[in-house]
């Protein structure tokens, strides 16, 4: 899960090209979207095609992703329940 | 922007192509019959594994009305690759010159200003080219001297032999209008004596493939206002007006009616989604009204922007709450992109001819596609079944476009 | 055509590219064709006088040639190597030819209207006469006329093709200019344009990517132009000497290609 979330983590930053922010910078239950890292509804889309390329793993609608999507540690774990299944 | 009465704009002729018909009458038989022809995409416009719902033109996207045309003008056809945006935009400006009745030679010793809005029609997608250019070969350049000859405004104005000023509009989904918008200002300031406006898009793989990614595209075909609507579908076609300064009309019989006002403005909110209360597009049209120097100004019917996508339709309804105030229970409201698709840069342009028509009927017929109106909305567009007589001639069209863009067409009805 | 004035003039390749930090954070998505055009246009609004123009009445002119074809490119890589259902929906937003503008609405909070134009001949002359037309209507009191190109291998190689093998497309690049309203002070000090006026004809349209037999005429010399945009670099750099150089009176400059001509006249 460590290594996942690292993963995710690095996703984040150099494919939605974040700036002056490095994976230690983030933590596990920081709010990706809104106040947290700010990110925003063309980063979830992007996000939603990251996962399914990088794990294969596909997210049907927006309703799911927002909840997957609420921090590393929920991607995640949503993550893995998915591939477990 | 004031038109000084003697460069008023009269719309004189109009002509539109889209999977609801091959032109402007055909397109109110479809609203009124309610024929939604959506499907999925055939091979012969491009290979998709995705099965989304489309409103395509015929493969034959020039009409006959646009063959004689052409012909007309005795080209070396042969020299000549006419990609399909092209080729529905002179159906569609086939159609407005022939009801309006202007001969070609007449046209040609005018000042005649082309303004086209367009989103796939200035982008170089020819994929083959593009791959084999990118495996170190030398492919055969036709694919980029067809693409250097695919600015609409510029081979319009070369076709048909006409001076005056030219340009392409990429507003993205607002285009067609905003070049309708412009076309006006330059009758305005004396620039032309006759405008040729609107937009046209083909429907092409990148944009689909765009808008499926965006999480914008609904699986099904798409429910402008509906309280399950889930996303756009696309479509293509042309819209085109032919605008004169109404001064220099002679036979006034012929006007089909009037552009009153112009209005745009920018939401500076972001990329693809727009501003939540639609702050933009209630700015473009009290610019739009100001133009028309009416400040109590009523709208008898509005064709809405209405994608079906869950943010545009919130955000668009909130804006017409404030727009319409008082009178916002009475006023109809349409969305006519459950027959058309989003037909991106001819939207503006078509929508803005189907108020006018719908006006000039003095009916409209329902959203088709919208079942049961979403009860959250702040306005009540009308449903499907609905049909309402309408109590006088003036209309609002409305865009709101990718990166913010809104803008607002008044039209009056002969 | 109304008399405008100039108020600033800026013009920028991508090698000059030199963000403030807090724009690279808000571009972090961008392509190198939005950010040329948004750190051309922040030089130039730098430049330009304060006026307190409340951001309705701010109005945005982009004219291009082939836009931001190259991100039109990477999402076409995206969808032909990750294959449909999976290609970048970040790209795609970017590729369309406003893209560019909606930043520029955004980071410069530009509520008027914005317009993004396409034009294979002299886009940046085009919005110049658009911005032109909207500021004497009232609409707006200050516009941004702004042009960019994005270097295309793609476009470069078939240039070489079609002329020769030392033809150059253009780096990416971007010419930014601010307009304002004419007042009785900006008749003395500053640099107003009088007249523009562009005209067409049917042509070999190859000459709009080689710019063979495009040439400007300015003081009775005819400079050769090569290259996209040039045209663009050039009367930027030629207004800015005549400024510094202190000369009064009328400036008259031409361009002319197979596919038209464009005359400006300005007075200093």
């Amino acid at each position: 899960m460590d290594e996942l979330k690292q993963q995710l983590k690095e996703m984040v930053i150099n494919d939605l090209k974040l700036q002056e922010i490095s994976p230690k910078d983030i933590n596990d239950n920081d709010a990706l979207f809104g106040d947290g890292l700010g990110l925003d509804s063309l980063d979830a889309v992007e996000l939603v095609v990251l996962i399914q390329k990088t794990f294969g793993v596909q997210i049907e609608d927006m309703e799911e992703g927002q909840k997957a999507f609420a921090s590393i540690q929920a991607l995640a774990e949503f993550i893995e329940e998915r591939k477990a299944n | 922007m004031r038109h000084p009465l003697k460069y008023k704009p009269a719309i004189t002729g109009v002509g539109c192509i889209s999977a609801a018909g091959i032109n402007t009458g055909e397109h109110l038989v479809t609203i009124n019959q309610k024929n939604r022809n959506a499907q999925h995409v055939p091979n012969w416009l491009f290979h998709t594994q995705k099965k989304f719902p489309v409103f395509i033109c015929p493969q034959q996207a020039l009409t006959e009305t646009g063959q004689n045309l052409l012909q007309s003008f005795k080209l070396d056809i042969g020299k000549i690759s006419i990609g399909r945006t092209a080729k529905l935009l002179f159906s569609a400006v086939a159609e407005a010159i022939e009801m309006s009745g202007l001969k070609i030679a007449d046209l040609q010793k005018k000042r005649v200003g082309v303004a086209i809005g367009t989103t796939v029609g200035c982008a170089f997608n020819d994929e083959n080219y593009y791959q084999a250019f990118k495996q170190g070969f030398n492919p055969p350049l036709n694919p980029v001297l067809n693409y250097l000859n695919s600015n609409l405004a510029y081979w319009l104005q070369t076709v048909i032999g006409v001076e005056g000023p030219s340009m392409v509009i990429t507003n993205a989904c607002a285009s067609g209008a905003d070049a309708i918008g412009i076309a006006a200002s330059w009758l305005a300031s004396d620039l032309c004596d006759i405008a040729i406006a609107g937009g046209a898009d083909e429907l092409s793989r990148i944009a689909y493939n765009g808008f499926i990614a965006l999480q914008l595209y609904d699986h099904s075909p798409c429910r402008p206002f509906d309280k399950d609507r889930n996303g756009l579908n696309l479509g293509e076609g042309a819209g085109i007006v032919i605008l004169e300064k109404e001064n220099r009309v002679t036979e006034k019989d012929k006007i089909i009616g009037w552009l009153l006002g112009y209005g745009i403005c920018s939401d500076a909110w972001h990329p693809t989604a727009p501003h939540p209360e639609g702050q933009g597009i209630v700015k473009a049209v009290k610019i739009a009204i100001e133009e028309a120097g009416d400040a109590n100004l009523k709208f008898n019917l509005i064709n809405a922007h209405g994608t079906a996508t869950k943010a545009n339709d919130v955000a668009e309804t909130n804006a017409l709450a404030v727009i319409l105030n008082a009178q916002r229970n009475e006023t109809p409201i349409i969305s006519t992109k459950g027959i058309t698709g989003h037909t991106l840069g001819a939207a503006g342009a078509i929508e803005a001819i189907l108020t006018l028509f719908s006006l000039k009927q003095e009916t409209t017929d329902g959203t088709v596609g919208c079942h049961e109106i979403d009860p959250s909305l702040k306005v009540k567009p009308l449903s499907e079944p609905e049909r309402v007589k309408l109590t006088g001639k003036i209309g609002l069209s409305q865009s709101l476009a990718f990166g913010g863009g809104n803008s607002a067409l008044i039209v009056e009805a002969n | 055509m109304p008399a405008v004035a100039i108020s600033s003039l800026q013009a920028l390749t991508q090698q000059q590219l030199d963000l403030p930090a807090d724009y690279r954070k808000k571009l972090r998505r961008a392509d190198e064709f939005t950010k040329t055009i948004i750190n051309c246009t922040y030089l130039g609004l730098n430049s330009a006088p304060q006026l307190g123009i409340v951001p309705e009445k701010i109005g945005l002119f982009l004219g291009t040639s082939f836009g931001p074809l190259e991100t039109n490119f990477h999402f076409l890589d995206s969808l032909l190597e990750d294959g449909e259902g999976q290609a970048s929906p970040t790209l795609f937003s970017h590729s369309v030819h406003n893209a560019a503008a909606g930043y520029l609405t955004r980071l410069f909070s530009i509520n008027g209207p914005a317009i993004t134009i396409s034009s294979y001949a002299w886009p940046f002359l085009a919005v110049l006469e658009q911005a032109a037309l909207m500021l004497h209507s009232g609409i707006i009191d200050r516009a941004i006329a702004v042009s960019g190109e994005m270097y295309s291998p793609l476009l470069e190689h078939a240039g070489q093709q079609l002329e020769k093998s030392s033809y150059k497309f253009c780096k990416t690049g971007a010419v930014t200019w601010i307009l304002d309203k004419i007042t009785e002070k900006k008749k003395e000090n500053n640099i107003i344009i009088n007249k523009i006026a562009i005209s067409y004809k049917p042509c070999n349209v190859a000459t709009f990517l080689t710019r063979k037999g495009e040439e400007c005429i300015v003081e009775n010399e005819n400079i050769k132009i090569s290259e996209l945009l040039s045209y663009a670099y050039l009367l930027t750099d030629q207004i800015q000497k005549k400024r510094s150089s202190g000369d009064k009176g009328e400036f008259k400059w031409c361009v002319k290609a197979p596919f038209g001509q464009a005359n400006i006249i300005l007075s200093f």
